[in-house]
């Protein structure tokens, strides 16, 4: 399995947000976490991508123990909660600098992305004169632009159209295809049945429930 | 990119433009105010000066010359010794208790008018120097020691006159303890005239040299 | 060029790309041009000192040395410039690493990177932005001075220098004055750049953005005034960095008090940069 969870756990300033997580996951397909605000989403989408350390098990990406063997996983694309982006860039320089950072894709890739998600790449507009939809689209291109094995993204159709949401959809099945793993945590049941081959039900920071997604 | 091909060039032209007028404008600056041409002589050698005193008047080359004949740097004990000195006598700032060491920079002086007119040495205008201090004549002790000569020396013409200039020199004008432990070590100038001409008296080591023979000649 | 060096090399496009740079850069030259219209300009160029220009009454002529906005401590400009350096050098860039934890751009960055990289390249960006933007403006009013005042060495025997016999490196500015200035502009840098790291290791405890900003100015005139009218005055940055200095230090202990402030930053952000979460 590519991603593996084992007796998970997490207490964040005496409240257990994380409770015995155990998941097996493996790539090129698409699982989906459902559940109310507060019921531990986020902060297992955090913990799998390095950004919180777990108090107790822990999280094996590819064989490697996140916050031992590496401090993240070696190839991911993230989308958590509001994407957070420089204000004064415009949303082609905004991905332009992060990619940059490991160098993987080039100027056409990022350009490509950004018409993927709905973007113009040539919008001088900065980042800050976005609107919601808008900076929602950016995020997700931000998370996919650079073909990473592993996928977190966090309501990712937040705020937009019916256009935008087809858009995430067709994007996620690409990456899907392309032998990604992705994870997507919404509130929209319906969606997440379209998207998902395994939706997983999250209350209390447990994981209380499995069913199998429409698209299996 | 012929766009950019322009502008960088351009912008280099003008660069170098800017560049040109500030060399040639730094220049024109330091042409019209040179740096001091300096002249040196050693201890014992008949040294000139010319320049403007600090009374405005004019010193032509030659019209004064300056003989340092001896130079010592007295410890407080030694400076007490020195006849017109009065027993227990105490400067204001080792009296105030700002410095807790002093040095006193003693040079012995042989000035001579060379002109067919009196002449006055300003005295108080020369400088003792070693590196970054500087000191200018300790008039209180000068009288002392001259016996009430003016620090405008009279000259008369073809005269010679004898003098014995001091400057004091004090432990919290030194930038480390270490640097005033090797005082006596450090080699001094004595500087009669700043700009345009600098006239300077090389005097060597004062401070590995005996007290001068003041009571013996008194 | 591995991850690091390319992430070192994006916080520094940030750094030195940003209207705060330009801002402070701004206010930096406003003052250091200022001093040169007030001061150089008329020592330069005005009837009133044409005497001294001269040399008239034995005086020796003002030189770039004296002049210059580090050359001097008795003009405004020159202590208002000093005053306000703290703020200065945070201004660029010293917050980014506050504002990239509240809003999650740090988590962006960190998923790249690696926390380790992410750190460093931010100190290392926020310390250089720091350190530039306080020297350019030094390094201007010191060519601008030469326009205007000749480059005549510092003469001890002038008593016109602002440099005394006690000040550390004293000997040197009067033997190799251009070295003695190299070396305040070396030491200005580098307590700039560490001042404005104090912000990238207070971000994590700070409640706001502005409080990050401005507590290093606070705590560097808290200092002056702390240290005022003790023997240790001179220590305070706003009066260690100036060239023409009011009070005497040993460099030794400047060196060992700010390398002290430099590793508990080291050691504090290091800390930060293990522990840190996403929260």
């Amino acid at each position: 399995m590519y991603l593996t969870i084992e007796n998970l756990s997490k207490t964040i300033k005496g409240a257990l947000v994380l409770q015995d997580i155990n998941l097996s996951l493996d790539r090129g397909k698409v699982y989906g976490l459902r559940g109310k605000n507060g019921s531990g989403k986020t902060m297992l989408m955090r913990a799998i991508a390095g950004l919180i350390r777990p108090t107790a098990g822990y999280v094996r990406v590819n064989g490697q123990v996140i916050g031992t063997d590496v401090s993240f996983p070696p190839s991911i694309g993230l989308l958590l909660e509001n994407p957070a982006f420089i204000g004064s860039y415009t949303g082609f320089k905004n991905l332009q600098v992060l990619a940059g950072i490991q160098a993987r894709i080039d100027d056409e890739k990022i350009r490509a992305t950004l018409e993927a998600v709905g973007l113009d790449p040539h919008d001088r507009r900065p980042y800050r004169k976005y609107s919601l939809g808008m900076k929602q689209r950016l995020g997700v291109a931000c998370a996919v632009m650079e073909d990473p094995d592993l996928v977190l993204l966090d309501e990712p159709t937040n705020a937009l159209d019916p256009a935008g949401v087809a858009q995430v959809r067709t994007l996620v099945s690409a990456c899907k295809q392309r032998g990604a793993l992705v994870l997507v945590a919404c509130h929209d049941a319906d969606e997440l049945d379209l998207l998902a081959d395994e939706v997983f039900t999250m209350a209390e920071g447990r994981i209380v429930n499995s069913a199998t997604g429409s698209t299996r | 990119m012929k766009r950019k091909t322009a502008l960088t060039l351009g912008a280099t032209v003008a660069l170098a433009v800017c560049a040109a007028f500030f060399v040639l404008r730094v220049a024109q600056v330091n042409a019209a105010t040179p740096a001091p041409e300096v002249h040196r002589f050693a201890l014992g050698e008949e040294a000139t000066y010319s320049g403007n005193d600090s009374s405005g008047g004019t010193v032509n080359p030659g019209d004064i010359t300056v003989t340092a004949e001896h130079a010592a740097l007295l410890n407080r004990e030694e400076l007490a010794k020195l006849p017109g000195i009065p027993a227990g006598y105490v400067d204001d700032l080792m009296a105030s208790t700002s410095a807790n060491d002093m040095r006193a920079l003693v040079v012995e002086v042989t000035l001579r008018n060379t002109t067919s007119e009196p002449r006055e040495a300003h005295v108080q205008g020369f400088k003792a120097r070693s590196g970054a201090w500087s000191n200018g004549l300790f008039a209180e002790i000068y009288f002392m020691l001259n016996d009430g000569l003016s620090t405008r020396v009279p000259l008369e013409p073809g005269g010679t006159e004898k003098a014995t200039l001091i400057s004091l020199l004090y432990d919290n004008q030194s930038n480390s303890t270490d640097a005033w432990q090797h005082v006596d070590e450090r080699t001094f100038d004595l500087v009669l005239t700043v700009y345009p001409q600098q006239y300077v008296i090389n005097l060597g080591q004062p401070g590995l040299n005996s007290a001068p023979s003041l009571g013996e000649e008194a | 060029m591995n991850t690091s060096l390319r992430m070192m090399k994006t916080e520094c496009r940030r750094a030195f790309g940003s209207r705060l740079f330009a801002a402070a850069l701004v206010a930096g030259l406003a003052l250091a041009l200022a001093h040169l219209v007030t001061i150089a300009v008329p020592y330069g160029t005005g009837d009133v000192w044409e005497v001294w220009r001269g040399g008239a009454k034995g005086a020796y002529p003002f030189s770039v040395y004296n002049t210059w906005m580090g050359g001097e401590n008795s003009s405004a400009f020159t202590t208002l410039y000093y005053f306000l350096l703290p703020l200065l050098a945070c201004v660029p860039f010293a917050d980014s690493g506050y504002t990239d934890l509240k809003s999650g751009y740090a988590a962006q960055m960190i998923s790249r990177a690696g926390r380790s990289a992410y750190c460093a390249a931010k100190v290392l960006a926020v310390a250089l932005s720091a350190g530039t933007v306080v020297l350019v403006p030094l390094v201007v009013n010191f060519l601008g001075t030469l326009l205007f005042v000749p480059l005549l060495p510092p003469e001890a025997a002038a008593g016109t220098f602002f440099v005394g016999p006690s000040a550390a490196f004293a000997d040197v500015f009067y033997g190799a004055p251009l070295v003695y200035c190299g070396l305040f502009a070396l030491l200005t840098f580098c307590v700039a750049g560490i001042i404005a790291c104090l912000c990238v290791a207070l971000a994590p405890v700070m409640p706001n953005r502005f409080l990050v900003l401005v507590t290093p100015f606070l705590l560097c005139t808290a200092a002056s005034f702390v240290l005022a009218g003790s023997g240790l005055a001179g220590y305070a940055p706003t009066e260690v960095l100036m060239p023409a200095p009011r009070f005497d230090v040993q460099p030794a202990v400047v060196a060992v008090a700010y390398g002290l402030i430099a590793g508990a930053e080291a050691v504090a952000i290091a800390r930060h940069a293990r522990t840190f979460e996403a929260l």
